[in-house]
């Protein structure tokens, strides 16, 4: 076996039984050289064998990895929304404690009409924590810090830190999230 | 139809039938070639479905520069070889507590689990089964990754670390055994 024989034969070794259309000059170097014809015939006949040995689809695997990955978004998704649910209680709790924050509805509620208010209050408190900013400048203002402007504004910013984590989880951003 | 980073992106984005296209092109490929690898059809699916999922875990890791096969049959093939460390520490523990080396160590074959079970041809099935068993292990692996994984010889390359020609030369070799081994029925 000379240089060209074994340099055609590796070719065929990977295209043989492909596709592929060999090279003009391979096909003639294979009229010419009888034992790489008879290498060329032998790999594809290597490559019907390789094709039969390969076992058939399994349709059922694609459900049962879709159903295991429906089922780790869900989680991860509940994960996800978690903080920002804390972050809420964590708001409602303390702004029933400290009796409402200045200016705010909630200044007006007490704990037992929070829990009774649902929704209501939950807006009403975020209203609140917005109308404490205003209070907290004017506070900062005046080198006066009143216990609960500083809690409504430290409920103001776990609030944001909450909804900053929880658009960053809920998306997943590679590092190439912008490529299509 | 969309190519695999298109798909990726999509999956990236939220889009879950993205991915289960992914599945679709490559699952039976990724089984095929762990069912060689392990010797085992049922697990070689459970293997695959795990590749999938880690795959779908990490796919914010995966770097489109490279090819989502070669990233895919990496991770299969790590989990097949874990699979393999895992058997081979198992069977060592039980001979050592049986004390019946011989007996315990032979793994015996189950044709319902035979990765070549499905062959019409016997023969040609037990020829096919023993020559790629006895192939040198450097060469087995590449004609797993090449006929059963149907990847191509730079994928190969990629995935083993080596140059596009040494995985010509070994494959070169591998088939000048097969084609020998196999002749009477080519």
């Amino acid at each position: 076996m000379n240089d060209r024989c074994r340099e055609i034969r590796e070719y065929l070794a990977e295209w043989a039984g492909s596709a592929n259309p060999l090279d003009e000059s391979i096909e003639a170097h294979l009229q010419a050289c009888e034992e790489c014809r008879s290498t060329r015939i032998a790999e594809e006949r290597l490559n019907t064998v390789f094709e039969a040995a390969v076992a058939p689809e399994d349709r059922d695997l694609q459900r049962r990895v879709m159903d295991n990955i429906r089922g780790l978004e869900n989680r991860r998704r509940f994960l996800a929304v978690f903080p920002v649910a804390a972050s809420v209680m964590m708001v409602l709790v303390g702004v029933a404690l400290l009796g409402g924050v200045p200016g705010g509805a909630a200044a007006r509620t007490s704990v037992s009409s929070l829990i009774a208010g649902g929704w209501v209050s939950l807006v009403s408190s975020i209203s609140s924590a917005l109308t404490a900013w205003r209070g907290a400048a004017v506070g900062v203002s005046r080198f006066v810090a009143a216990p609960q402007v500083l809690a409504s504004i430290t409920v103001a910013v776990i609030l944001m830190i909450g909804i900053a984590m929880v658009i960053r989880r809920w998306r997943r951003p590679g590092r190439w999230s912008g490529q299509s | 139809m969309p190519d695999d980073v298109e798909l990726v992106a999509a999956a990236l984005a939220g889009d879950e039938e993205a991915f289960a296209d992914l599945v679709t092109r490559y699952q039976r490929r990724l089984t095929a070639f762990l069912a060689q690898l392990v010797g085992d059809v049922e697990l070689a699916r459970e293997l695959t479905q795990e590749a999938f999922i880690r795959a779908w875990s990490a796919l914010e890791r995966y770097d489109p520069t490279y090819r989502f096969s070669t990233w895919l049959f990496r991770i299969g093939h790590n989990l097949g070889i874990d699979h393999l460390r895992r058997r081979r520490i198992k069977t060592v523990g039980i001979t050592r507590e049986d004390g019946d080396g011989e007996e315990m160590d032979r793994i015996l074959p189950d044709e319902r689990k035979d990765p070549l079970g499905h062959l019409r041809n016997a023969e040609l099935s037990a020829a096919l089964r023993k020559t790629i068993e006895d192939l040198r292990p450097e060469y087995r692996e590449l004609v797993l990754l090449r006929h059963f994984g149907g990847l191509s010889y730079q994928e190969i390359a990629e995935i083993k670390d080596m140059p596009l020609g040494t995985v010509k030369n070994k494959l070169f070799r591998a088939h000048s055994v097969l084609r020998t081994e196999l002749a009477s029925f080519l």
